[in-house]
């Protein structure tokens, strides 16, 4: 089934107010997507989960309130983004009672990871994108990794078009800064 | 030259469309050579039959949540009532602060002072109450705003209630917890 079928298919079980057929569609056809978005904003396997059970859990709490007039995608895209953050701070929290910042913590994991495939490259582009401040951290991985149009970013981050690439040109320029040091 | 363009040309552009081409393209470019140094590929992998066992730990985890949800529920509504009273009772504590601070002024520095109010004139009283006002030991009593203050939200719904415990409590702990009370 492609996406826009899927979409139909989910607008009319969530018309009819089937809202277990609908989520459980849902969750077959996003949670790849939606892992993919989550993971390379917390980086490590097991983080990523949590977040995208949290996201499906809290999707399943307020499918019922679901603006039918909306698009799904950017719905479901949202929570993801939202939830990913809120971990963030979280972590951000916790790593200030330590001796250790939250990126620090991440770019020494990374290196022995076993869920990460990279190179010493891309390890090294990680650890550039880690260097962000998180707004353009999350504008740099929807764009250079996932390709995602501006419009459609715009919509899920809730931001101006003109905002959003202001901030993708800061990232790549202080990406390129960084990158230069190797 | 681009205003030139426009009126002999039937097609339009974005405003500033041409003013900062070059900057995308500047940005292109940098892209372009990030790419080539380090691709874009993604080199992240997950565990053998992640997705394919994903449904499953889901309906697990939505169970457990659901679970110490309906643990928690008769505490929710405790708790929540205690922040609010506790709220309250912290605004009203601070109001109580500003009056005895006040009144402190009255009595502290009228004494000190030695005050009598019966031997001034009233534009004298004014010329004396600017002094006291002046007074940095008198200003640090009344600059209530620069006092640290409890920030309480008393509007904590149990909603977020129950996600600040199910994320802090380990359920095990929960048990625990419950059988001790």
């Amino acid at each position: 089934m492609n996406s826009a079928n899927t979409e139909n298919k989910i607008d009319h079980l969530l018309k009819e107010n089937d809202l277990q057929q609908a989520f459980n569609l849902i969750v077959e056809n996003y949670k790849e997507r939606l892992y993919w978005h989550i993971r390379k904003m917390v980086l490590l396997h097991d983080d990523a989960d949590d977040v995208l059970q949290n996201t499906f859990i809290k999707v399943w709490r307020y499918l019922d309130k679901f603006n039918k007039d909306s698009k799904i995608f950017t719905w479901l895209f949202r929570i993801a983004t939202n939830e990913a953050i809120t971990f963030i701070n979280k972590k951000k929290k916790k790593a200030e009672d330590s001796f250790t910042t939250y990126e620090h913590y991440l770019s020494n994991t990374l290196e022995s990871d076993e869920y990460f495939n990279g190179d010493e490259a891309q390890l090294i582009l990680q650890k550039a994108v880690l260097s962000l401040p998180e707004k353009q951290r999350i504008v740099f991985n929807m764009k250079y990794f996932g390709e995602v149009k501006y419009k459609d970013m715009s919509e899920i981050l809730d931001t101006s078009v003109g905002s959003l690439k202001a901030s993708y040109h800061h990232a790549v320029k202080k990406i390129e800064e960084f990158v230069k040091k190797y | 030259m681009e205003e030139k363009e426009h009126i002999n040309n039937t097609f339009k552009t974005p405003e500033n469309y041409f003013s900062n081409f070059n900057n995308e393209i500047q940005i292109r470019i940098i892209e372009e050579q990030l790419k080539d140094k380090f691709g874009n590929k993604n080199p992240f992998s997950v565990p053998k039959d992640y997705f394919q066992n994903f449904s499953v730990e889901l309906t697990k985890e939505a169970k457990r949540k659901t679970r110490v949800i309906q643990m928690l529920k008769p505490y929710i509504s405790i708790a929540a009532g205690i922040i609010i009273v506790f709220g309250i009772w912290q605004i009203i504590l601070s109001n109580i602060d500003k009056v005895n601070a006040v009144a402190e002024i009255n009595d502290t520095t009228i004494i000190e002072n030695n005050i009598n109010f019966d031997n001034i004139e009233f534009d004298d009283l004014n010329e004396n109450i600017d002094d006291y006002l002046a007074d940095e030991d008198i200003i640090a009593v009344m600059d209530f705003e620069e006092e640290p203050e409890l920030e309480i939200d008393v509007n904590v719904d149990e909603d977020e209630i129950s996600e600040y415990l199910i994320d802090y409590t380990d359920e095990a702990d929960f048990e625990e917890i419950l059988a001790s009370l």
